[in-house]
């Protein structure tokens, strides 16, 4: 078995976004804040006339915020009928593993996690739990 | 199907809410200031005779709070029976929105917000929902001594 990620990064840290579930990737834009935003939320954004959620990765990671800066990237993740953004620091490449090599990362101290979709909520889960999830 | 709304400004952010809601548009008054209440409650206009909340909502956009300018405007409008108002930067008028291009927050954000979202050409704007828009315990001090209530509503009590 083998998985496409995109690696990407907030701060100094790494993550992966399996590339099924990225729509594009686009320069940042300063989102739009709402009434009553909610912590998780950084906003909104009009995407050519559809309106999507913003969220960042550095808080999703509890790394430390930052003001957007024009080098950040906004990820359009979709996943069935949630469609959403995710602010990164850098993107990367898109690299390929096999099993071998994503469960020999996992073992690694420097192992990077793996940003999934579930309904309307972004997750960051641990390698060996996203092999554990593949493979069921 | 549309919606007519009022379109307004709130600090950087264009909102509207429904034309149907909205019981009248005034320029900056002065108004009485009050103690013992929320913070977000500036004070009390007087609109026709009828004691009305006037209402700061800048704070829940995580915008300052500030002092009423001459520019400013006051939107005055039902929520939950009654009679409310919020200071806003600018009225600039109203438009008819199709149903399709309106989409509800908590669809695409949070299942607890009620407002809605209308995707513009130049970005977008907030549909404040103007019921639920404050909780019925901000509302209620209001409501127990009959502020902002239609003189009608306050004889059949």
């Amino acid at each position: 078995m083998t998985w496409q990620l995109l690696m990407v990064k907030a701060a100094d840290s790494t993550f992966a976004v399996p590339v099924e579930i990225i729509i594009e990737v686009l320069s940042a834009v300063l989102p739009e804040t709402i009434i009553d935003q909610p912590q998780s939320i950084e906003g909104l954004v009009n995407l050519r006339g559809e309106i999507i959620a913003v969220h960042s990765l550095r808080s999703l990671a509890g790394l430390p915020r930052r003001a957007l800066s024009p080098s950040d990237r906004i990820l359009v993740l979709k996943n069935g009928s949630t469609k959403l953004g995710l602010i990164a620091d850098q993107v990367e490449t898109v690299q390929d593993f096999r099993e071998e090599q994503l469960f020999a990362q996992s073992l690694s101290p420097t192992a990077f996690m793996v940003i999934e979709l579930e309904d309307r909520k972004l997750c960051l889960t641990s390698l060996s739990d996203f092999i554990e999830e593949s493979e069921e | 199907m549309s919606n007519q709304v009022l379109i307004f400004n709130l600090g950087p952010h264009r909102a509207c809410m429904e034309l149907e809601d909205v019981v009248q548009v005034y320029d900056s008054v002065s108004f009485e200031e009050i103690g013992d209440v929320d913070p977000a409650v500036l004070g009390m206009i007087n609109i026709r005779g009828q004691t009305v909340p006037l209402i700061d909502i800048k704070p829940r956009w995580n915008q300052a709070p500030r002092s009423v300018e001459l520019s400013d405007q006051i939107v005055v409008f039902k929520s939950r029976g009654i009679t409310v108002s919020i200071i806003v930067d600018k009225v600039l008028g109203t438009k008819t929105v199709p149903e399709k291009r309106i989409v509800a927050l908590a669809d695409i954000v949070d299942d607890s917000l009620p407002h809605k979202v209308i995707a513009t050409p130049d970005g977008m704007m907030i549909l404040l929902d103007c019921q639920r828009l404050f909780s019925e315990e901000f509302l209620a001090p209001f409501s127990r001594i009959g502020i902002g209530k239609d003189k009608g509503t306050d004889q059949e009590q």
